[in-house]
Parts: structure tokens; sequence; C-alpha cells
């Protein structure tokens, strides 16, 4: 039975997002992502509506914190890069 | 931990994508010095699913998908899907259908990146092409 208001559509589990980041940013922050956004679709369905909001908030904020991580650990690999090449 | 909006996260991520490509059209990760290579290349020696995607980026930037592919094919592979689940959460109201993905097709897409990360590293004939 789903929840009323909140159809299984409208629960973003961010599991897009944490597989990118985890692919292309950093691993071991991503797969937390991907853990807690796989959890999101089962609690709609089971009617846990406020588990699923918080795993989705959890999917999210690891896939930020490693696409953070990737980005800073490229961006400072190409400044010591042109650093040492100067 | 701050709060994050969703724009400011799948656009970081369309952002990192368009502007790799931007760049990659003017840069030859082949030649350049100061574009990072894989650390896990780095340390094993060996090919991880994501190597070769630099150069797949760069070839792709002039057009060139066959030598994109050579690269990385996941990852040449993977772009359609990953455009348009970017511009589904992007674009304004009437083409926004943000449909989050089943928690299968993501199992689904973490095997076969694992199984493309080993599989491009056996020295079997047809599997060598997978390597970058």
């Amino acid at each position: 039975m789903p929840p009323q208001g909140v159809p299984l559509q409208r629960v973003e589990n961010y599991l897009t997002a944490a597989i990118l980041t985890t692919i292309f940013c950093c691993v071991p922050l991503g797969i937390v992502s991907i853990v807690y956004a796989a959890q999101v679709n089962g609690k709609v369905q089971a009617g846990d509506v406020h588990g699923a909001m918080e795993c989705s908030q959890k999917a999210k904020n690891w896939a930020t914190a490693a696409f953070v991580c990737g980005l800073i650990a490229g961006l400072m690999y190409m400044l010591l890069a042109v650093a040492a090449n100067a | 931990m701050p709060r994050v909006g969703d724009r400011t996260l799948f656009g970081g991520l369309a952002g990192l994508l368009v502007g790799s490509l931007v760049v990659l059209r003017f840069v030859d990760p082949r030649t350049a010095t100061w574009t990072p290579p894989c650390p896990f290349h780095s340390l094993t020696g060996l090919h991880c699913f994501g190597c070769g995607s630099t150069r797949a980026l760069n070839r792709l930037a002039h057009g060139d998908l066959l030598g994109a592919v050579d690269f990385n094919a996941l990852l040449i592979l993977a772009l359609p899907f990953v455009a348009y689940g970017l511009a589904r959460r992007l674009l304004p109201e009437p083409f926004a259908r943000p449909r989050p993905m089943p928690p299968w097709q993501g199992w689904t897409v973490v095997g076969l990146v694992v199984a493309f990360g080993v599989l491009r590293n056996l020295d079997v004939p047809v599997l060598r092409a997978l390597a970058p």
C-alpha cells in the first residue's frame, strides 16, 4: 500500500548520483552512499516514509562528500603537477 | 553536514562532465603532464574500471567515437544513460521527470562495473580489447 501524499516516484533515492560519485570521485565514500540509496525504495514500499527520507538524505550527503573529495583530490594533483613542472 | 540542494549535486556532476569534455577538447591527456593518472593503476599496474576515461573523453570531444570506445567502452556505453538521468533532474518543469533508479538496477550497474574491471585485466585475445 503506497503511503498517501508521497508516491514512490517522489522520494529521490540518489542511486544515480551515488554510482556516479563512486566511479568518478571517491570509491569508499560513494559505496556508503550506494548502500543508503539502495534502501530508500524498499522503505517507501514498506510504508516507512520517515526512514526512507532519512536514508535518502544520508545517500545524498555521502554522494556529495564523495564528489567534493574527488574534486579536491583531482584539483590538488593538477596544482602539484603544474607546480612541479613550472 | 550542511544540507545540499539536489540541483547543486546533480548540477555539479553535470558540470564536471561537460567541463571535462570542454577542457579535453583542447588538452590531450596522452601528452599533458598535469592530467591526473589513475591512482589504482599507478599503485598496482592493473587497469581499474575507470582507466582510460580521460583519454576516452578526449577522443569523444574530438568526435572520435570508436577511439573513445577503445579507451573505455563501459564509460561510453554509460554516457547516454548518465546524460538522460541528469537531464531529467536538471531541465525545467515540463521535461523534469526524476524517476529514482530501482535498487536492482543500481546493483546491476555495480556488478557490471566490477565485472568490466576484472575482464579488462585478463590476458585473453577478445578481452584485451577492453583494456585502455
